[in-house]
């Protein structure tokens, strides 16, 4: 019953079902087969987001959707464009290092893209890049978000194992930090090979200092924030909360164009965008439920641990569950059904769950650009104006940086560990 | 449509505004002030509830719910319509079914209320009530073209 459950989601998936009802029409109908009582359905769905670490889920989403309609991301690019536009790769360069300043207060991959990849899409192809080139850039330095902090995909998978979220948004740092400059290494071999523009000098200090000043700001918030954390001054929400109250203040009194329609509007999309991804949380709350009244997961875990129960080949196979996964599910739903079910067995075989947490967020993301369902490809290619198959053969080089990451994340977890280390 | 629509767009931006200024005011109150006010975590729960469902009609109307369109998406027309309309019937009797659920729910626990702030359970599940009755109603005005995008849409 279990597997037909799992089954009948899928097939309601793949044919273009929204999630939620993919999700819901087999929960209801488990409950009604089992004369289950229905009180259950809404008591499981509403108290689901009776969480408070969820509540950052609107906040971050929030502060992407500010950045992106008040121009702080404009400024954020104009500095990357000053200190790394010189490089080898030029703009291309600017859109990885813009992308990782960017999710330092976006927790979303595709609020990078549809922010601050607009921009630096349109700038790129301006100045003669390969519209595909510039999409393939824009595309695989956007996996750069969920990872380092702030992360709404972080924040859903702390919810759903009850690993320190805190400690999880640590985490993402150095990986992120450390495919920055995967990403820039490719770039700098393209852009030698292709003959890429760059900027014609390099900048001077008072020039660097004169795009830094409206730059910083913003550059200021995830170390406030993170610094907030580690020194538990507050929570990852409370973070979340003081984070957006600062970008309306920077906003409005630094950069001076926030307007109340701005305004406005960030919150009404917020509102919408969050709904859209929690009612998806809500509704897999019940699906997890049945899940494990029909002992999927112990039954999922046998299994595993049948195989082996080494940390590292465990830990391979979640690698490759996540990453097919990631190629057909958008990260949440992901998250939501198989981290409760591969979770339990690696943690028990001594897989660090912080650890896992990095490694299925950034095999998700790797899947947003992978077909035949790959969301990050499918926006991308709409706002290059490309086709897939243009987009997908530019972004072949990058999928070598984004596995080598991967690689690094499998292999070395004392690197995506010290910094958490340091605040257990 | 209009008016209901804008009348919510008012409602979830409130919320939306409480999501921010409660945890802020908490952080101000404890760290200024030393003085916590009790409930504000629970407050802030309530509000996110509040934000899902309320806004959840809104998401329905916008064609926004979260979907992998692309297979849909290749099939010929005549079976995308198809699919589309039994899409639209599906999502009309869940939320209408979970709707009459909910009222149920809170009909035998009109008494209940939450542990700490003391919200009755007809205002908590409340907002879960009118977030399924509510895009129960839209896709059934939504019938006959749904809103849902056959490509895909994520956040």
């Amino acid at each position: 019953m279990g597997y037909l459950f799992v089954v009948v989601f899928l097939l309601l998936f793949i044919a273009g079902f929204p999630v939620v009802y993919a999700i819901l029409l087999p929960s209801v109908a488990y409950v009604l087969i089992e004369g289950l009582p229905f009180g259950l359905l809404t008591q499981r769905i509403t108290y689901a987001l009776d969480s408070f670490p969820l509540v950052a889920v609107p906040l971050f989403i929030f502060v992407g959707n500010l950045m992106n309609l008040s121009g702080i991301t404009d400024r954020i690019f104009r500095f990357a464009y000053t200190l790394v536009g010189r490089v080898p790769g030029g703009l291309a360069q600017v859109n990885v290092f813009g992308s990782l300043v960017f999710s330092g207060m976006s927790g979303a991959a595709l609020a990078d893209i549809g922010g601050l990849g607009r921009i630096e899409i349109d700038a790129m192809k301006k100045r003669g890049f390969d519209p595909a080139f510039a999409g393939a850039v824009t595309a695989s330095s956007a996996t750069l978000g969920p990872i380092f902090p702030p992360s709404i995909p972080l924040i859903v998978y702390g919810s759903v194992t009850s690993v320190s979220i805190v400690q999880l948004l640590v985490a993402g740092i150095v990986p992120a930090i450390i495919c920055t400059i995967f990403l820039m290494i490719t770039v700098l071999f393209i852009a030698m090979r292709h003959n890429h523009p760059r900027a014609e000098r390099w900048p001077t200090a008072g020039e660097v200092g004169r795009d830094l000043l409206p730059a910083l700001p913003a550059i200021i918030a995830p170390v406030l924030m993170v610094g907030g954390m580690m020194a538990g001054a507050f929570t990852p929400t409370e973070a979340a909360a003081v984070t957006a109250v600062y970008v309306i203040f920077i906003s409005a009194v630094f950069y001076r164009e926030l307007t109340l329609e701005h305004l406005w509007n960030s919150a009404l999309l917020t509102a919408r965008s969050s709904s859209a991804i929690l009612i998806i949380v809500a509704a897999a709350a019940l699906f997890g439920w049945i899940l494990a009244v029909e002992q999927v997961p112990q039954m999922f875990a046998a299994t595993l641990l049948g195989w082996s129960t080494d940390p590292l080949i465990l830990l391979l196979i979640a690698n490759l569950i996540f990453f097919i996964a990631g190629m057909f599910l958008d990260s949440t739903t992901a998250t939501l059904l198989l981290v409760p079910i591969i979770a339990p067995p690696l943690v028990m075989a001594g897989v660090d769950p912080v650890q896992l947490g990095i490694v299925a967020i950034f095999n998700l993301m790797i899947g947003l650009l992978t077909p035949p369902m790959g969301l990050s490809l499918f926006l991308v290619a709409n706002i290059a104006q490309v086709s897939i198959k243009s987009l997908l053969r530019a972004l072949l080089p990058f999928y070598v940086p984004l596995l080598a990451t991967l690689g690094v994340l499998t292999f070395a977890k004392d690197l995506t560990l010290w910094l958490p280390r340091m605040i257990q | 449509m209009r008016l209901p629509v804008r009348i919510l767009n008012i409602v979830v931006v409130i919320v939306m505004a409480g999501i921010v200024i409660v945890p802020m005011a908490q952080v101000v109150m404890r760290g200024v002030f030393g003085l916590p006010f009790i409930g504000a975590e629970e407050l802030t729960r309530f509000l996110l509830i509040c934000l899902v469902f309320c806004a959840y009609p809104l998401v329905v109307e916008a064609g926004e719910n979260i979907v992998m369109g692309e297979i849909k998406a290749s099939l010929p027309r005549a079976v995308r319509a198809i699919l589309n309309v039994t899409i639209s019937l599906t999502a009309i009797a869940i939320c209408a079914f979970l709707a009459y659920v909910t009222t149920a729910n809170i009909s035998k626990n009109l008494d209940n209320t939450t542990p700490t702030l003391g919200i009755p359970f007809t205002i908590f599940l409340g907002a879960t009530l009118f977030g399924f009755a509510g895009a129960a109603i839209i896709h059934l005005v939504h019938l006959r073209k749904p809103p849902q995008a056959d490509t895909n849409i994520s956040v």
